[in-house]
């Protein structure tokens, strides 16, 4: 188990190989039932691949998805954590994404294991 | 004072191991209060006896508030203890013991939770008793907590920086040696300045701060005493 550095769009390139978690909005999934397209806080779109058939999703909810970045800068994930309605209805994206690129300004703060 | 000595020679009087009997033992205050930190932080922290706190580079705890998913779930049969692997993806997977009463309903995998509690190691392995264990309300909060473990990081590694004065500087001398040294050179005298005027001047440290500093400069060479052991000046240059 290693540490996935959450990241947004713009970064994927830079994470590349890398263990990564990405927030982001679905705003479609493959008829294969395993490929999905995910916005990013910062109006990127990704495309993540699951390893096992995505449930529970749905276009326009939000999702966090667990995986690597494969050479295609696209995301091989293994765990796609799913939220109930309540808990992302006032979802501050941008705040997300203004946190995701704070913690790179501060590498020794937000990987204290450094 | 030998255990045989003590009971006025009629043999020796038994001596609770810790606890009441020993005047040290408990006094020594515990860490309070609570840090917010990942989950690989207590992982990589080690016990202290001494201080009767985990200890992680400048991280000293023994309650913290993480903030995770659910991994794996383990109740016991008669529902009091759930037992939780979490994981807040910072490299690592906690054990999590939570006693709690038979209300709410059972937490599952992949579910974020946030747990407040007291570290405590067994086996060598870390693990943390809880005291607080819900799920979150808002994904806001996951943001927030992971804001809050950088920040906190950040504010206690300023502190201990500044406090201890052993925030070594370029030239290899600490926070209190560099502030000793650069007042010496300011002496016009042959005699240079006693302990107290160094003292009055660096109002930041104690007296006894700047004995340690002004004893271990002389010994290394950067200072030297002059007309008594509390006068003291640095050499001609630099």
């Amino acid at each position: 188990m290693t540490h996935h550095y959450r990241i947004n769009g713009s970064m994927i390139q830079q994470f590349s190989g890398k263990p990564v978690s990405i927030i982001g909005t679905v705003s479609k999934i493959h008829p294969s039932g395993n490929v999905l397209d995910l916005e990013t806080s910062d109006q990127q779109h990704i495309v993540v691949r699951s390893s096992d058939h995505i449930v529970d999703v749905n276009p326009g909810n939000i999702i966090e998805v667990l995986g690597e970045v494969d050479n295609r800068n696209q995301i091989a994930c293994d765990t796609i954590v799913t939220f109930e309605p309540e808990q992302t209805a006032n979802f501050d994206m941008d705040m997300y994404n203004q946190a995701v690129m704070l913690f790179q300004h501060y590498p020794q703060d937000y990987l204290v294991n450094l | 004072m030998a255990l045989w000595e003590q009971g006025g020679g009629n043999g020796f009087q038994q001596r609770k191991a810790g606890g009441e009997g020993d005047p040290n033992n408990g006094q020594r205050s515990a860490i309070k209060g609570v840090l917010t930190c990942t989950i690989r932080t207590i992982l990589n922290a080690k016990h202290s006896e001494a201080e009767n706190c985990f200890i992680y580079k400048y991280f000293k705890f023994n309650t913290v508030m993480i903030m995770g998913l659910i991994r794996d779930v383990n109740h016991e049969v008669n529902g009091s203890l759930a037992m939780y692997n979490l994981d807040d993806h910072s490299g690592g997977v906690i054990e999590i013991k939570w006693w709690h009463d038979d209300s709410g309903e059972p937490l599952k995998p992949l579910t974020y939770v946030k747990v407040v509690g007291q570290v405590k190691i067994f086996s060598g392995r870390a693990h943390v008793v809880a005291h607080h264990v819900s799920r979150l309300q808002s994904l806001n909060e996951l943001v927030a907590h992971s804001i809050e473990c950088v920040h906190a990081s950040m504010a206690i590694r300023k502190q201990a920086s500044t406090i201890n004065g052993t925030n070594t500087n370029r030239n290899g001398f600490t926070l209190i040696q560099n502030a000793v040294i650069n007042f010496l050179k300011t002496a016009t005298t042959s005699e240079g300045f006693s302990v107290t005027e160094i003292s009055t001047q660096l109002k930041q440290f104690n007296e006894n701060q700047v004995r340690q500093t002004l004893e271990f400069l002389s010994g290394e060479g950067h200072i030297y005493s002059t007309t008594d052991d509390d006068h003291f000046r640095t050499g001609n240059n630099n």
